[in-house]
């Protein structure tokens, strides 16, 4: 943690990607934003193996921004297996998608995700929406217990 | 014939003791007192026999001639004594064909001196009644003479003949019959057991019904000449029908015949059992056939129907894959286009010359007007697919929740909105809601230019129907446009006047033809529009 406030971006759109850092750093909330662009390598980060091997596990991300549709492995997958592993089982998870299939919000908060954002067209209501976000998760509320 | 006898023989017995009595006069005065006593007791009797027997006696004497007649005879004859007496018999007799008197009296001497017959005799009026004749020979004081006898049989001849006729009928229902029928007699064994069955009878339709010639059954045990009987169980079966009087009817497939056989077993007394049969063979196997016929047809159907529901559901599971890449692909590019281009404005808003900010504007509305148009597109195909829940609904609370809502949301506006109470109908509380919402935010878009706006939900009774509305006294439209309102992407009004999509009514009319119902809408321009709809007899409100 020390006093980081780091975010893992899992987003295979590179428009999305360029707005959605762009809204972060117009907010100032996070001083670090870590990108991959589909769910295998989101895993990879995440338990520092692949081509992620060696990263510290340790230096876990405060919050992860997680797209749904992913290549390789979808968004979904990825929240099973992170809930599914007790060193990521309680990292906050925000889905932040297109989708508002009702299906796609039943399954995600049945997987534990923490929250789910719809990412508005109107990029002036998209920045809004990183804005409290960002201000909800990585200052109000307080981080779970370290995992170790 | 025994009452007949009897009378006779009394009444011989009383002629001969006349006769007796008469024979021994001329006695001492003391006797001939007694005798005088005893003689008038006698012919008493002899009175009375005469007077009372309720048969007829004749005497006649050798030429034909009624010498003696008593009372029954001339009351049932219709003469008075004093013509009946001296009478040829044969003024009674109805001549009978192949018999004349003279056959009569040789029959009588060789049958001995007593003979019965039937006859028929005729009465003074002309009647002729059957009668059954004894006539004996008695000889009286030397002289022969023949005693008749006679007995009315008319009864018993009409019920010998109603008898005969009943039986005639029975034996012709019996033999004509198409039903095979035959009666049986159980055969028991010491346990009493029924072990076997004797065939009594059977009419010519048994032979057709079982193949079994009846020649070769009447009189025969039934192991002995029916095949399969004893591996069929019907000996025990017939038996109990025989001993209990309970009678069965069942269908069997009688394996030693080849034939389906309908079989009804009834006792007509205990220890016998009557069968009666009927080949159904054709008709099971026509059955058979039909049923065959059936299934295949019905399997046929379940395979079409099955593969329309496989094509359904590869064309829904399609249709949902498309749903799904409209909401979330065809979103990301105009997110793009809309995010860039705010993303120019902010960076490089002071570089912009000219009409540069106003395009990129432009650029931003329309990605947000498409955005807008792929929601709704995919709220209207959601509308369709999605499965429904009946349940009762108090559209009463969920217009003036929803009316709540619009009006937090712009709570610039002044709207004077009524909901008539106590609305409900049966329906999906969702889809209404998604109905309700568009009514109301059409009804609240459309005043948006109205001075004193109002807004009504309410309901009314249109003959038996139950019709429900939303009126507005907003921009209303052209009447003569009313039937395109509910097409998709139809518009009545241009975007900078009123946004939307035109999907909205197009929304509603779906839900609604989903209840069963029907939507309408009436307005003129400037005037307000209303909006009516019903939600089918299912649906049907309060």
């Amino acid at each position: 943690m020390k006093g980081q406030r780091l975010i893992l971006l899992v987003e295979d759109n590179d428009d999305d990607v360029e707005l959605t850092l762009r809204a972060l750093r117009r907010n100032r909330v996070a001083n670090r934003v870590d990108v991959v662009r589909d769910g295998a390598e989101a895993l990879e980060y995440l338990f520092a193996t692949g081509s992620h091997k060696g990263r510290d596990v340790r230096d876990a991300p405060n919050l992860v921004l997680l797209d749904l549709k992913l290549p390789k492995v979808g968004g979904l997958e990825v929240l099973e297996r992170l809930r599914a592993d007790p060193r990521t089982r309680r990292l906050p998870v925000v889905v932040l998608t297109s989708s508002n299939v009702e299906s796609d919000l039943a399954r995600s908060y049945d997987l534990g995700a923490n929250s789910y954002i719809r990412k508005p067209v109107d990029f002036t209501q998209f920045m809004e929406a990183v804005n409290q976000l960002g201000l909800y998760w990585l200052v109000l509320n307080e981080a779970p217990p370290y995992v170790d | 014939m025994t009452l007949a006898w009897i009378a006779g023989i009394v009444v011989l017995a009383a002629v001969a003791l006349l006769l007796y009595w008469r024979s021994r006069e001329a006695r001492s005065p003391r006797e001939v007192i007694d005798a005088e006593r005893e003689r008038r007791r006698v012919e008493a009797r002899y009175a009375a026999l005469m007077r009372e027997a309720k048969e007829i006696v004749l005497l006649v004497d050798r030429d034909n001639k009624v010498v003696e007649a008593n009372d029954y005879a001339l009351a049932t004859y219709g003469y008075s004594r004093d013509d009946l007496v001296g009478t040829d018999i044969d003024t009674f007799r109805v001549p009978q064909p192949g018999v004349t008197a003279a056959d009569r009296t040789r029959q009588l001497v060789e049958a001995g001196g007593h003979l019965t017959f039937e006859s028929v005799h005729r009465r003074s009026d002309g009647v002729e009644f059957p009668v059954e004749v004894g006539l004996s020979i008695v000889a009286v004081e030397g002289e022969e003479y023949f005693l008749e006898i006679v007995r009315d049989i008319g009864e018993r001849k009409a019920a010998d003949a109603a008898l005969r006729d009943s039986e005639e009928r029975y034996r012709t229902v019996f033999e004509n019959a198409t039903s095979g029928f035959a009666l049986h007699e159980v055969v028991l064994d010491e346990a009493g057991e029924p072990v076997d069955f004797v065939v009594l009878a059977a009419n010519p339709a048994f032979e057709t019904q079982t193949g079994l010639a009846v020649a070769d059954l009447v009189g025969k045990r039934g192991l002995d000449v029916i095949p399969g009987l004893a591996e069929s169980g019907l000996v025990q079966r017939f038996g109990r029908v025989a001993l209990t009087g309970e009678a069965e009817r069942f269908e069997m497939w009688a394996s030693g015949l080849g034939r389906y056989l309908d079989q009804q077993v009834v006792s007509p007394r205990r220890g016998q059992f009557a069968l009666i049969v009927l080949d159904i063979t054709e008709q099971r196997s026509a059955e058979a056939t039909l049923n065959a016929d059936l299934e295949r047809r019905v399997r046929e159907r379940t395979d079409e129907l099955e593969a329309a529901n496989t094509e359904l559901e590869a064309a829904n599971t399609e249709l949902e894959a498309f749903s799904y890449s409209v909401s979330h692909d065809l979103r990301a590019p105009l997110r793009a286009l809309d995010g860039f281009s705010l993303a120019l404005l902010e960076d490089y808003g002071r570089d912009l010359e000219g009409d540069a900010a106003d395009y990129l504007r432009r650029i931003r509305a329309a990605s947000q007007r498409m955005a807008r148009l792929i929601d709704d597109l995919l709220m209207l195909s959601r509308m369709t697919r999605r499965g429904m829940t009946w349940e009762r609904v108090d559209l009463s609370a969920l217009a003036r929740s929803i009316g709540g809502e619009l009006g937090d949301d712009d709570p610039g506006r002044q709207v004077v909105f009524t909901v008539a109470p106590k609305m409900t109908a049966e329906g999906d509380a969702q889809l209404l809601d998604v109905a309700l919402r568009n009514l109301l935010g059409n009804a609240w878009k459309f005043t948006s230019r109205t001075e004193g706006a109002q807004v009504d939900v309410g309901t009314e009774v249109h003959g038996e129907e139950r019709v429900f509305f939303v009126r507005d006294n907003g921009a209303g439209f052209d009447a003569q446009y009313a039937d395109k309102l509910f097409a998709p992407f139809h518009r009545l009004h241009g975007e900078d006047e009123f946004p939307g999509t035109g999907i909205g009514l197009a929304t509603v009319q779906r839900i609604v033809r989903r209840h069963g119902g029907r939507v309408w809408a009436e307005g003129a321009t400037g005037k307000g529009a209303t909006v009516w709809f019903t939600l089918g007899p299912r649906g049907e409100g309060e």
